[in-house]
């Protein structure tokens, strides 16, 4: 399902600058249908994450965590951290797209995000190491995913809209990427075509 | 060694004997030819400028790479050329080219001497995706003298920064460590740093080939250490990316100058088609390792179907091994440092490093 979806995304944003806006809208509403069947099939409401007003119910958000290797136990800076949401009106009128919110790790392989949103509690993120060897190795690619709960809860919402807010920590371990470099041998690297 | 290594390495052990049983080729050499510009102290090959054994023509390794690309991933199967010097090969970008048409990455390691801007170019645009230069001194003085011809050092130099201003292109410098040199680790580090390099590997010559009878190659325990500390302190200052090749168990050391724990692949992700079509895994692992010849047999069978000895390595829990209380993270050490005939231990890593003082 998220290689379903990421793969979505690539073709949306490819489409979206190759297309005129008609077929743009049109692909757009395919698009959409097809979100509406994964975020049933995904038991979460993909397409509607978060609405440009708040006539819905909607809390505040903070996603954290520690990025650490998986051998050495040791933090991981500069990883590329991604939470991947759809957002309506971006990028052109009257449609939604595929967005992400990208931050990357400190010194101290920490990262955040803050956001708000509808109170469907669910988050999904991906991890990338962006920088080859420099942080300490070549670390695998990975994405999460999990959910808000009632213990996360840090702030009480109001009778009216509002959920009040939601603190979550999410620390992540990376495995190395199995780089093989035999005496006398090469670093591996991706081909590239 | 804390709890906390201990674990990690326990983990790592069980990875490795699944690793073991999946044997899933990622990384093949190609000893793509034997002849050489320089002439070094330490050559492990029979390397000479006409060697004996031709230059395996193209298409003979072409069709090696045709019977393992139903097999495997090539986008994610290395190709490393080795040789003898691979820049020697006139139709290595006909080579690169045939390659990445088949999809697969790949590299060359290479001393740099016939290594112009042109060239590199020229390479590039063959899909040369890696690189390794060897960079054994801080002067001509020591690096000529390794590698027997005056003038390497400069060109080797020249090619390091040329690589290092390559964008996009995976790189790494070499320095083959010994007595001469040991002392001058701080200001090589230094000078690649100044050249703009962000990976350095470095390794102790084995004593073996032409190594063996030279006193000044062979780095003494404390020498060995002292080259682990420079490695460890250098990571952590974080200037160069400075490892330790892939040979031997090192105790306390591990994951303090390596990416991963100690991991001798050979056999299990690492093939190799040598000069004469011998199939074996790295080109250091010769006579009775060799596993078949591409000219009378079909590699991906004799892939799945031999490498007993590397990929099961009990047989090597004998000597000191048998005793060795690490021997479950080690299985013995490298399998180039094991005799070929014998299979004899020649070296223990974790036996060469000794209490020092800290500088
Ligand atoms: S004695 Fe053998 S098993 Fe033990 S560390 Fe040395 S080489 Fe490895
Ligand atoms: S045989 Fe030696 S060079 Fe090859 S992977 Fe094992 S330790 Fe490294």
């Amino acid at each position: 399902m998220q290689h379903f979806l990421s793969d979505l995304r690539l073709i949306v944003i490819s489409i979206e600058k190759n297309m005129n806006i008609q077929w743009l809208k049109l692909f757009d509403k395919v698009i959409v249908a097809l979100l509406g069947v994964a975020g049933l099939l995904m038991g979460c409401n993909i397409v509607f994450e978060t609405p440009a007003e708040y006539g819905m119910p909607h809390a505040d958000f903070v996603l954290k965590g520690t990025v650490t290797s998986a051998a050495t136990s040791q933090p991981v800076k500069n990883i590329q951290v991604v939470r991947p949401f759809w957002e309506y009106g971006y990028g052109y009128e009257g449609g939604y797209a595929a967005i992400g919110d990208t931050v990357y790790t400190d010194e101290n392989g920490k990262f955040a995000f803050e956001f708000d949103g509808l109170p469907t509690m669910k988050y999904q993120l991906k991890l990338k190491d962006i920088d080859g060897q420099e942080n300490g190795g070549q670390f695998v690619s990975k994405e999460i995913e999990g959910e808000f709960t009632k213990a996360d809860q840090e702030k009480k919402g109001n009778d009216r809209w509002y959920d009040g807010k939601f603190v979550k920590t999410r620390n992540v371990l990376l495995d190395w990427e199995d780089a093989v470099v035999p005496m006398y041998g090469v670093r591996p690297a991706p081909f590239q075509p | 060694m804390n709890l906390k290594k201990q674990i990690t390495l326990s983990l790592y052990r069980q990875h490795k004997r699944n690793q073991a049983q999946l044997h899933e080729l990622n990384y093949l050499f190609w000893e793509c030819t034997l002849r050489c510009n320089l002439n070094c102290l330490h050559c492990g090959s029979d390397c000479t400028k006409e060697a004996a054994v031709q230059d395996m023509p193209l298409a003979d390794f072409l069709k090696v790479l045709d019977t393992i690309a139903p097999h495997v991933n090539p986008n994610k199967t290395m190709l490393a050329l080795t040789g003898g010097e691979p820049l020697m090969r006139k139709d290595l970008e006909i080579c690169g080219k045939a390659f990445y048409q088949r999809g697969f990455p790949w590299g060359m390691v290479t001393n740099g001497y016939g290594l112009t801007r042109e060239r590199l170019k020229n390479l590039l645009n063959s899909g040369l995706r890696s690189i390794t230069i060897s960079f054994d001194g801080l002067t001509p003085e020591t690096h000529d003298w390794l590698r027997g011809k005056a003038g390497s050092w400069e060109r080797a130099g020249n090619a390091i920064a040329l690589v290092a201003a390559t964008p996009n292109l995976v790189y790494d410098v070499v320095t083959c460590v010994n007595k001469r040199t040991i002392g001058e680790l701080e200001a090589i580090k230094n000078l690649l740093i100044g050249l703009g390099v962000k990976q350095w590997r470095l390794f102790r010559i084995f004593p073996k080939g032409r190594a063996e009878d030279n006193p000044l190659l062979n780095l003494s325990p404390e020498e060995f250490t002292r080259m682990l500390e420079f490695i460890k302190q250098t990571r952590k200052e974080g200037r160069i990316h400075a490892s330790f090749g892939c040979e031997g168990f090192l105790g306390d050391y591990e994951l303090e100058v390596r990416d991963t724990p100690f991991f001798c692949r050979a056999g299990i992700h690492i093939g190799s088609v040598l000069a004469d079509g011998s199939i074996s895994a790295c080109p250091s692992l010769r006579a009775d390792y060799i596993q078949g010849n591409i000219y009378h047999d079909d590699f991906w069978t004799v892939w799945n179907e031999r490498y007993q000895t590397l990929r099961d390595r009990s047989w090597t829990q004998t000597g000191v091994c048998a005793a060795c209380k690490s021997y479950k993270y080690c299985e013995g050490n490298g399998l180039h440092l094991r005799d070929e005939k014998d299979g004899r231990l020649l070296c223990c890593h974790l036996e060469m490093i000794i209490p020092i003082p800290q500088s």
